[in-house]
Parts: structure tokens; C-alpha cells; sequence
């Protein structure tokens, strides 16, 4: 046993050349299921970002019946049990709190109306995206809380610019009474998206408060994951903890229910061509394999003819594969991590696609332990049962046949 | 000629090897091809899904209508567009639409509505209208005072097919637009918030009661082909020209959904790329081995008198020869598999229907670059890759590798 163990390890070795390239080509196709698999939730994230990240957010909380018509008066239950219960949850990133009213936007040459949000701006930077993306003026830099952001499209509408003054009113949460204030626009953004740019303007949260009488309450609480599933999971138990007490917590998924079927389409195709990568990399295995047997018919026939049995000739076979295994996912193993492993952290930036911004533009790849565990065992497995058909072979030449080679 | 006759033979002596050889490049295109069909096929049906329930591939409007939507800001000769869209042969379907803001109420209950009129012929080529329809029917081609309600709506007025809904809203003429429609059907176009206020009307009814006269504030249309939009739209446009009207394609008036599919055909190409850059590598791997293994072989054929440049186009012709087979031979299995994927799809769950769309299969998609990208890559390779082999086969000194086992 011991020995067949020692002859396999010295077999491919003496070969150097063709192990190399036959380890080196299984190694690739390993490094390159592990790679693939991180880039695939790379881009998942990316696709979740791209539909959340802008403003939306993985999760919201609202008081319930709130969606149906922005209601004032209906406001988050229990908000600051609500907010201690967000801060120590395991489950949450980062989260914001919101206030948000229809409203009308007056400046001296016309009027619009538009939904205004109020905002924590320090953390609403880290969930949407709006400070990405302003174009002139800047983010809620200055320290008066009369200072508006609005879109591209609604200061053209409203033929604004930075400095300029706006009226907001607003209906009261109590009573409908209107309430009037003076702001100055101090920075505008545009994610180049109409709809976007034309109907939100954001002010802060304290100021939103005031004006709609609720102090101390707010609307809306949006919050991003640690992790990214957790959002389209409908059943996850984070749901439960937070609708109740007549509020609602919905993910992404509920809250924009047509992007769900899309990105799941696209999961899917997904899933195939790392199905196809998989098949390739079986096949390519398969084959050095077969190949680097069937070329040593001779070495075996003189093996056979100096006397080893079709048992012995087949277990050596099968040890050699699993050595040339081992070699290869070492090989791979190192291969994919570093690649993944630098790509992880770096991220991929495609340019020549029109996005935002370069930040929102780039893929990390992650790297999970499952994918160092799960595909070298499977290389392992698949290549020693790749070895068994020529092992069989093998075992069953005629030493005679096998010598009398031609060329 | 004696080069290729014996490129040739040697491909068939040794059965195994080229049989081995054969097989890795076989599937290597076959399954890249398969990936790049599947990634166009997604693309093109989730775009076409998306655009054709409802939004069009193109969509036509007074040229400030996106920006301030106005009861007034209309497409006033909308006969001239008709002429226009019925003389493109690439206009597979198109249809007009009035939009307008209103109150409808039924009893007690009262809420804002969107008014949609629409040609009940013409939506259901465009935009599939009929299959949305969840409960009672659709309009029948000379209906007036019926109404269709989306579901949310119908179900926050509490309405059912038979009952009878009030609307109030100003018309384009400033005139109080007050009737009574009866509803006659349900519709769940598979937007929840849309369906809250959506309330269709036959477009006849609908320029009646906001004083619109034959005007309408949208015209959507669909392109026979999702690649020939562009082309399309700007054939549009000149055909419009001095008509005060805008043309938009998809990727503009459905911005995020198109950077979204720009993201995803991005991801796919990657993805393709590896796929392609693994079936590089087997070729590569195939051909150094089955060169490399075989070098007592060149070693007797230097010995008996072939000249160096002769080995290694031999060598060349040979590895070319193989791959050549395999493309053909993969090209033929690829058609077959990605026709069969582009009709039929593969399903991968229980069906949901979306807007009377199924949105489960993935589908393929036969276009040149199914069958080039994969050929061209294995190909270059194939050659790159005999090169090195064969230069240093040519260069063998008889004596020693013949002394190989």
C-alpha cells in the first residue's frame, strides 16, 4: 500500500513536464470555479446595490397604512424602542430615519410639487446615495438647517441655482393646517434618472419635524444588511421582529415587487453559465487525465510484463490520480485565492458604461470559506473517479500487445 | 498537398488521442456557445418582457410631456403618426394613449385616479392588455361609458364588474368633466402601485370627456426585432420631423431598467470571458500533450528524412484540422441546442405570471456572434498553442528521442 502510495508521487514526478501542464490546467479550472463563485455574489450585491442603493435601501419601516397615501399623522409606533432595537439587532448595518410629506416647491418663476424628505444627513450619506451624485453646491456642508437639496431636472423646472430661494408648504400632521418656511437651495444633485431628479427634495430631519409638527417622530427608517440576503428574504425573522405594534417592515423585494422577477431571471441565466464553467472544468479534467494515461500504455505493459498485478497496475493508476489531485488543488487553491483574494479588495471597475459615479461602479468579488472547502473536495472526488475508466484499462492490458508498440 | 494527405491520415490513426482531442474542443464550443446564446436570450427577454407589457420599445409625445406632463401638451396629428407607423415594416404594433388625473368615487368611498385611454385593438397587440385582465372582460370594440379598474383600486372602492363608478376632472378646455361608466373588468398588470389608480377607458370615451378631440398624450410602439429599435426610432424621428414631437427609446425613458440590463449583460460578458478563457486552456493543454507525447514518433520521422519546416507544418496542420472538425461538428449540436433554447427555453420553477408574462425560462438566442466568438477564439488558439510544440518538434535531434521509451 505504503509502497503503490511512494511509486504513484515518484510517477508523476518523473514526468515533470506533463504534470506541470496537466496540474496546472486542473489547478486553473479550480481557481476559476472559486473565482467565478465569488464574482457571482459580487455581482449579485452589485445588482441589489443598484436597486437599492440609490435611495431605497434593503429594508424600510413604516407605520402601517403609511405607503397607501403618505398619511402625516402616521408615524413610526414606539420610535425610540424601535431605534435601541435596530442599534443592537445583529442583523442591521446601518440605518437612517426619515420624515417624508408631499409638499409644494415655490421660487419666483414657478411652482412644483414634490415629496420632501427629511433627513439625518450623516446617515443617510451611508444608505443612499444622494451625496454621490450632486452636480453643484454641496451636501448639506453648511451648519442652517434652511438648506434645501433638489434634483437636477426640479431646478430647472423651478429656474434655480445654488443660493437661490425656494418656499416649501407643507400640510401640519395635525389638523392639515399649512405651514410655510423659506430655504436656500445648497446643492443639487441629478442621478440622471427623471423621475429621480424631478420630484424629491431633501431637507433635514429636524427642520421636516417642526414643519409637520412631529417632533420627535418620524416616517420611514431605511437600513441596509450585514448581509445582502437578508433583504429578499422574505421569511427572515427580522420582518416579524419589527412589524408589529402597527408598524411594517418590508425588504426590497416587497417594496419594489417588478425588479424581483428581473433579478431573479438574471440569477438564473447566472446560475447556468456557472453550471457550463463546472461542466468545462469536469471535462477538462476527464481529459489530461485519459490523456496522460493512455500516452504510457508502454510504461504499463513493461509494469505488467516485469510481473505487477492488473490489481496492483489499477491501484497505482488510481493513486496517481489522486496525487496529481492533490498537486492540482494546491495549485488551484493558491491560484484562486490570491486572484480572488486582490480582486476582493481592489474591485473591478468597468468604465464605458454611463453609471453615476466610479464608486458606484465597481464589483468586489467575496470570498467565502465555503468556496476553498466545497470545490477542491469536489476536484478531488471527480478525479479519481476521472481515473478509474483508464485504470480498468490499464489493468487489463496484455503486456505483449502493450510492448509492441508502433511509433 | 502530401502535408495535408498526411496531416490528414495522422489525425485518423491514432483514434484515441484525436478522438480525446476532438472531444475537449466539441464541448469547449458547444458550451460556450451555449453560454453567449443564453446571455443574449436573457437580455433580449427580460427587455422584451419588461418593455412589452406595458411601456413599448419607443414611445412618441409632445416634446415637453415627459418633463411637465400637461392635459394640454398632446400629439395633435395623430393621423400623420398613424401613416408614419403603418408604412415602417419594422413596426410590429402601436398604440395611442390619453392620460389625465381624476376622482372617482363609488358610494361612500372616493379616491384619485389616472385616467389611461387606450385603443382596446390596438393594447392588446402592443401591450398584451387582454391577458392582464383578472376578472370580467375586456372592452369590446364599440364599448363607451365602461370602465376598467386595476385591481388595487377596484378593491379600495370596493367595485365589482356591474357597478357603476363616478368621475370628476377637469378637460383640456378648462370645462368641469363629470360622467358614469359602468366597470366591466379587473386588470392586475403586475405594478401594485400603478393598480392603486388605474382607471382605463376606451380612448374614444376618454378624448370625449376631457374635450381631447382625437388627440392623445403617448403613443407607444413595438419594434419586430429588440435590435433594430434604435434604427427604428431614428426613422421615426425624421419621419416627424417639425411636428413638435419627441421620439424616446426604452434606454431613455426606462433609464434605471436599462443601466440595470447594462449591468447584467456586463456581469454575463465576464462571465463568458472565463468560460471561454477555461476552454482556451483545455485546447491549450490537449494539443501540448498530444504533441508532446509523440515526440519519438517526430524523432523517426526527422531520422527517415523530413525536413524541419515540414514537421512543424505538419504539427500545425494537423492540431488546425482537428479543431476545424470540432468547430464544424460543434457548430452543427450548438444550432440545434440553441434553437431549440431560443424557442422552447428552459423552465426552472412553477410558473409565475407576471402582467400575463411567464418569467421563468431562460432563454437562447442564434445570432453570428453565437457561433464566431467561441470558433474564433478556439481557433487562434488552436494555432498559438501548435506553435510552440511544433517549432521545437522541427528542432528535435533524432538520435536522442528515438532513444525514448
Amino acid at each position: 500500500m505504503k509502497m503503490f502510495l511512494k511509486l504513484a508521487w515518484r510517477n508523476i514526478m518523473r514526468n515533470k513536464r506533463r504534470t506541470i501542464i496537466a496540474g496546472t490546467t486542473i489547478g486553473i479550472g479550480l481557481a476559476a470555479m472559486i473565482f467565478m463563485d465569488a464574482l457571482m455574489i459580487g455581482f449579485k450585491n452589485d445588482m441589489i446595490r443598484a436597486t437599492t442603493g440609490q435611495f431605497l435601501g434593503e429594508g424600510q419601516i413604516h407605520a402601517a397604512g403609511f405607503r397607501d397615501n403618505m398619511e402625516p399623522a402616521l408615524t413610526i409606533r414606539g420610535l425610540d424602542g424601535v431605534v435601541s432595537g435596530l442599534r443592537s439587532d445583529a442583523a442591521v448595518d446601518r440605518f437612517t430615519l426619515r420624515v417624508l410629506s408631499q409638499a409644494m416647491l415655490t421660487s419666483s418663476a414657478g411652482v412644483n410639487s414634490v415629496v420632501v424628505v427629511g433627513v439625518q444627513p450623516e446617515t443617510e450619506a451611508l444608505i443612499s446615495q444622494v451625496d454621490d451624485v450632486i452636480v453643484r453646491g454641496d451636501y448639506f456642508k453648511g451648519s442652517s438647517d434652511r438648506e434645501i437639496v433638489i434634483g437636477s431636472k426640479l431646478a430647472d423646472l423651478l429656474e434655480v441655482d445654488i443660493g437661490d430661494r425656494l418656499v416649501l408648504t407643507v400640510a401640519m400632521a395635525a389638523g392639515g393646517e399649512l405651514s410655510q418656511e423659506m430655504f436656500r437651495v445648497s446643492g443639487i444633485y441629478s442621478f440622471n434618472l427623471r423621475e429621480m431628479d424631478s420630484s424629491m427634495a431633501f431637507i433635514r430631519l429636524a427642520k421636516a419635524q417642526s414643519l409637520l409638527g412631529i417632533d420627535g417622530q418620524a416616517h420611514e427608517i431605511a437600513l441596509t444588511f450585514k448581509n445582502k440576503m437578508t433583504g429578499q428574504t422574505e421569511t427572515d425573522p427580522f420582518w416579524g421582529r419589527y412589524s408589529r405594534n402597527g408598524n411594517e417592515a418590508l425588504g426590497w423585494v416587497k417594496l419594489q415587487p417588478q425588479m424581483k422577477s428581473v433579478l431573479q431571471l438574471v440569477q438564473l441565466a447566472m446560475i447556468f453559465l456557472g453550471l457550463i464553467l463546472f461542466i468545462l472544468v469536469s471535462l477538462g479534467i476527464i481529459n489530461t487525465l485519459f490523456m496522460s494515461i493512455y500516452e504510457r500504455v508502454f510504461e504499463f505493459g513493461v509494469m505488467r510484463a516485469v510481473g505487477t498485478r492488473p490489481f496492483g497496475l489499477w491501484r497505482l493508476i488510481v493513486f496517481e490520480a489522486g496525487s496529481l489531485a492533490l498537486l492540482s488543488i494546491g495549485i488551484g487553491l493558491a491560484l484562486g485565492f490570491v486572484v480572488t483574494f486582490i480582486t476582493a479588495q481592489t474591485g473591478f471597475n468597468y468604465r464605458g458604461i454611463e453609471f453615476a459615479k466610479a464608486t458606484i461602479n465597481m464589483i468586489y468579488p467575496v470570498l467565502e470559506l465555503r468556496q476553498f472547502l466545497v470545490y477542491p473536495l469536489f476536484v478531488m472526488i471527480f478525479t479519481i473517479l476521472a481515473g478509474i475508466y483508464p485504470a480498468f484499462h490499464g489493468a487489463r492490458l496484455v503486456p505483449a500487445k502493450a510492448l509492441r508498440r508502433t511509433m | 498537398m502530401l502535408m495535408l494527405r498526411v496531416a490528414f491520415r495522422n489525425i485518423f490513426r491514432q483514434k484515441r488521442r484525436s478522438l480525446l482531442t476532438f472531444l475537449t474542443i466539441f464541448f469547449g464550443f458547444v458550451l460556450s456557445s451555449l453560454a453567449i446564446g443564453v446571455t443574449f436570450g436573457t437580455f433580449n427577454g427580460v427587455v422584451d418582457s419588461f418593455t412589452r407589457t406595458n411601456l413599448g420599445h419607443i414611445q412618441i409625445h409632445e416634446k415637453d410631456y415627459l418633463d411637465r406632463p400637461a392635459l394640454y401638451r398632446t400629439v395633435d396629428d395623430v393621423p400623420r403618426v398613424s401613416r408614419l407607423l403603418g408604412s415602417l415594416p419594422e413596426v410590429e404594433a402601436w398604440a395611442p394613449r390619453c392620460y389625465a388625473a381624476g376622482l372617482a368615487s363609488l358610494g361612500e368611498r372616493t379616491s384619485g385616479v389616472q385616467v389611461i385611454g387606450i385603443d382596446p385593438q390596438r393594447e392588446n397587440g402592443a401591450s398584451r392588455f387582454n391577458q392582464k385582465i383578472k376578472e370580467g372582460r375586456v372592452f369590446r370594440p364599440d364599448s363607451s361609458k365602461e370602465v376598467i379598474l386595476g385591481a388595487g383600486l377596484a378593491k379600495y372602492l370596493k367595485a365589482r364588474p356591474g357597478d357603476e363608478v363616478v368621475i370628476v376632472s377637469q378637460a383640456a378646455d378648462g370645462s368641469i368633466a363629470n360622467d358614469a361608466y359602468r366597470v366591466v373588468g379587473l386588470l392586475d398588470s403586475g405594478n401594485p402601485e400603478s393598480d392603486r389608480i388605474a382607471f382605463y377607458l376606451p380612448l374614444k370615451s376618454a378624448q370625449e370627456l376631457f374635450v381631447l378631440d382625437g388627440k392623445a398624450h403617448e403613443i407607444i410602439v413595438v419594434a419586430r426585432r429588440l435590435d433594430r429599435v434604435d434604427a427604428l426610432a431614428s426613422r421615426i424621428t425624421t419621419g416627424l420631423q417639425n411636428s413638435g414631437l419627441s421620439v424616446q427609446t426604452w434606454k431613455e425613458f426606462a433609464r434605471s431598467f436599462y443601466q440595470y440590463m447594462m449591468r447584467d449583460r456586463r456581469n454575463h460578458k465576464t462571465m463568458t470571458t472565463i468560460i471561454l478563457m477555461i476552454v482556451a486552456i483545455g485546447v491549450l493543454n490537449t494539443i501540448l500533450m498530444a504533441v508532446l507525447e509523440r515526440r519519438r514518433e517526430y524523432g523517426i520521422l526527422k531520422a527517415v528524412g523530413t525536413k524541419p519546416r515540414h514537421i512543424f507544418a505538419l504539427i500545425l496542420l494537423e492540431a488546425n484540422f482537428l479543431a476545424l472538425l470540432a468547430v464544424a461538428a460543434g457548430s452543427a449540436l450548438s444550432l440545434a441546442l440553441n434553437g431549440y433554447l431560443a424557442v422552447h427555453g428552459i423552465q426552472y420553477a412553477q410558473d409565475v405570471t407576471f402582467a400575463g408574462m411567464q418569467f421563468t425560462r431562460v432563454y437562447s438566442a442564434l445570432n453570428v456572434e453565437v457561433f464566431a466568438i467561441p470558433a474564433v477564439t478556439i481557433l487562434v488558439f488552436t494555432s498559438l498553442v501548435a506553435l510552440f510544440p511544433a517549432l521545437k518538434a522541427s528542432r528535435l535531434d533524432p538520435a536522442r528521442t528515438m532513444r525514448m521509451y
